[in-house]
């Protein structure tokens, strides 16, 4: 009954973008950034105040030089950690939206795995390294396994549950329309079932950035968890602060992109059930 | 009257729950709808309209009875048949542009002609030049109207409706009505609408039966003899219009009472 609230009916052309004019998203990026600087006052202040020793808090010019003068190094090992990640996420989404999708249009495979998914879900992918070096040996198979196993289950658990709640009207439309089998899978369920699943993937993208950097660490396997650690054990604090530091902007990078790749492709993510 | 496109043959459909309870829904309905025909289904709440429509047009297997369409027993929708639904926002896919939801109706088609007649079906509903727009980008009316163009594409013989117009605001509605009327006159497919507005199914239908309370039957029929075209404005005055209105009304009331009585 929304309608009778705007004369959108006949112009039809009325509905804004849904990130807003461009003056209140310059405000939104203004405030983000804006906190920014305030957690880097913050960090200074902490720094400089003597509260944390400088033995385990650099202060942000020293971190900032020890970035400008590690940049080839960091650069190798964001690139190792990147490879790891997209290696073990590639896996990660395509077995979770394959198997996911099988195990939510199946009643029978959603009752045989549910024990075995409640399960392996909880399990710390980090208690699997000594496993994952026995059958892997140290290096980047072993870090993209562990990061594919434990990324696997959000897109899995939510491309499951995607496709299985699928509204019903959807499918009997689509019945109406004579798309069975295999269109209506592709034509009709996975469209429904995406804004879910691509929650699924932002969960997925985190986590596998997370365990590929805690594996580096303990595995001494390369890319930023190695060179936090090296740097670490050379007593270099800043240069470790630079790693921290390229590892989360990193993760904000990764996030935001793929958010934005979500907004162009998955449109109706937020906004099909805006007229209910 | 000619080969009807609908039978309904002692239809009834019994729903068992997951807790494996049984309801008798629809008990025992036979209906025929002639080629061109505009036949409305009302009944009070709960007396099984939707449930009755999805064994019509083959989306439900009913429990007893037969449904044949243009002659032939139903199993699954017949090409021939179009379902237009209440809940417009869950049947329109968000996926795909007006102009491409509009397209899947009209998917036997080859491409060429597909493309000419979906600029003609959303013409027809008053969509021109919103192909390329989003279902979240028009209001409730609009996108009940592309469903229409959607239903309509395939050039269907029957257009079966559920409650189409209850989710709309009153001035939609009574423009909503008038857009399927005027269709209806201009092609020459029957309807099957089911709603609980009984001024609505006098309004546009040639006959009106009015379903008692779950399990349902037939309870009544009334043909509408009001003269067409039919306007808002001007039949909803007349004195005819007022009277068949009530008679159905009667009826309508009746089943609720009976439903009262079984509860």
């Amino acid at each position: 009954m929304l309608e009778g609230r705007a004369p959108v009916d006949e112009t039809g052309a009325a509905m804004p973008d849904a990130r807003g004019p461009a003056r209140v998203r310059f405000r939104r990026l203004g405030r983000q950034l804006g906190g920014v600087v305030v957690a880097i006052v913050v960090w200074e202040l902490v720094s400089v105040s003597g509260l944390v020793t400088d033995q385990a808090l650099a202060g942000v010019p020293s971190t900032a030089r020890a970035l400008a003068s590690h940049l080839g190094p960091l650069a190798s090992a964001a690139g190792g950690t990147l490879e790891a990640w997209a290696v073990g996420l590639a896996i990660a989404a395509a077995g979770g939206v394959v198997v996911g999708t099988l195990v939510g249009r199946s009643r029978l495979a959603e009752a045989f795995t549910e024990v075995l998914v409640r399960m392996m879900r909880p399990l710390p992918s980090l208690a699997l390294i000594p496993i994952a070096i026995l059958v892997a040996g140290l290096g980047l198979k072993m870090t993209a396994g562990l990061v594919a196993f434990t990324s696997f289950w959000p897109v899995f658990i939510n491309t499951r549950y995607g496709v299985h709640q699928v509204e019903n009207l959807f499918i009997d439309t689509a019945r109406t329309l004579d798309l069975h089998g295999g269109r209506l899978l592709v034509q009709v369920i996975l469209p429904a079932a995406a804004p879910l699943i691509a929650s699924g993937l932002q969960i997925a993208l985190s986590l596998a950035l997370v365990v590929t950097v805690s594996v580096e660490l303990v595995g001494g396997t390369g890319g930023i968890g190695s060179f936090v650690l090296r740097a670490q054990q050379a007593g270099a604090v800043p240069t470790m602060y630079a790693g921290i530091l390229i590892g989360g902007l990193i993760g904000w990078a990764l996030n935001t992109g793929f958010r934005a790749v979500v907004q162009r492709w998955v449109p109706w993510a937020d906004r099909a059930e805006r007229r209910l | 009257m000619a080969d009807p496109v609908l039978t309904l043959d002692h239809l009834g459909v019994t729903l068992r729950g997951r807790d494996g309870s049984v309801t008798e829904v629809t008990a025992d309905v036979s209906l025929e709808v002639a080629p061109r025909e505009f036949v409305s289904i009302v009944g009070p709440s709960g007396s099984g309209k939707t449930t009755l429509l999805k064994a019509a047009s083959g989306l439900r297997d009913p429990t007893v009875g037969a449904v044949r369409f243009a002659g032939s027993p139903v199993e699954g929708v017949p090409s021939g048949i179009s379902v237009v639904f209440q809940e417009y926002n869950k049947s329109l896919f968000p996926w795909l542009s007006i102009g491409k939801n509009v397209a899947m109706g009209a998917r036997r088609l080859a491409p060429p002609a597909r493309a000419e007649h979906v600029r003609d079906a959303l013409h027809k509903v008053g969509l021109d030049g919103f192909a390329s727009r989003y279902p979240w980008e028009l209001s409730g009316g609009m996108q009940q109207r592309a469903a229409l163009a959607r239903a309509l594409v395939s050039d269907p013989q029957l257009l079966m409706m559920d409650e189409p117009f209850a989710s709309v605001d009153a001035l939609t509605r009574g423009h909503l009505e008038d857009v399927v009327a005027d269709l209806w006159e201009r092609s020459s497919f029957a309807a099957l609408m089911v709603t609980h507005d009984v001024g609505e199914a006098v309004y546009l239908s040639d006959r009106v039966l009015v379903l008692s309370a779950r399990p349902s039957r037939v309870l009544a029929e009334i043909t509408i003899d009001l003269p067409r075209p039919r306007t808002q404005s001007h039949t909803r005055q007349l004195p005819r219009f007022v009277e068949l209105e009530a008679q159905v009304l009667e009826r309508v009331e009746e089943a609720g009472r009976m439903a009262v009585g079984i509860d």
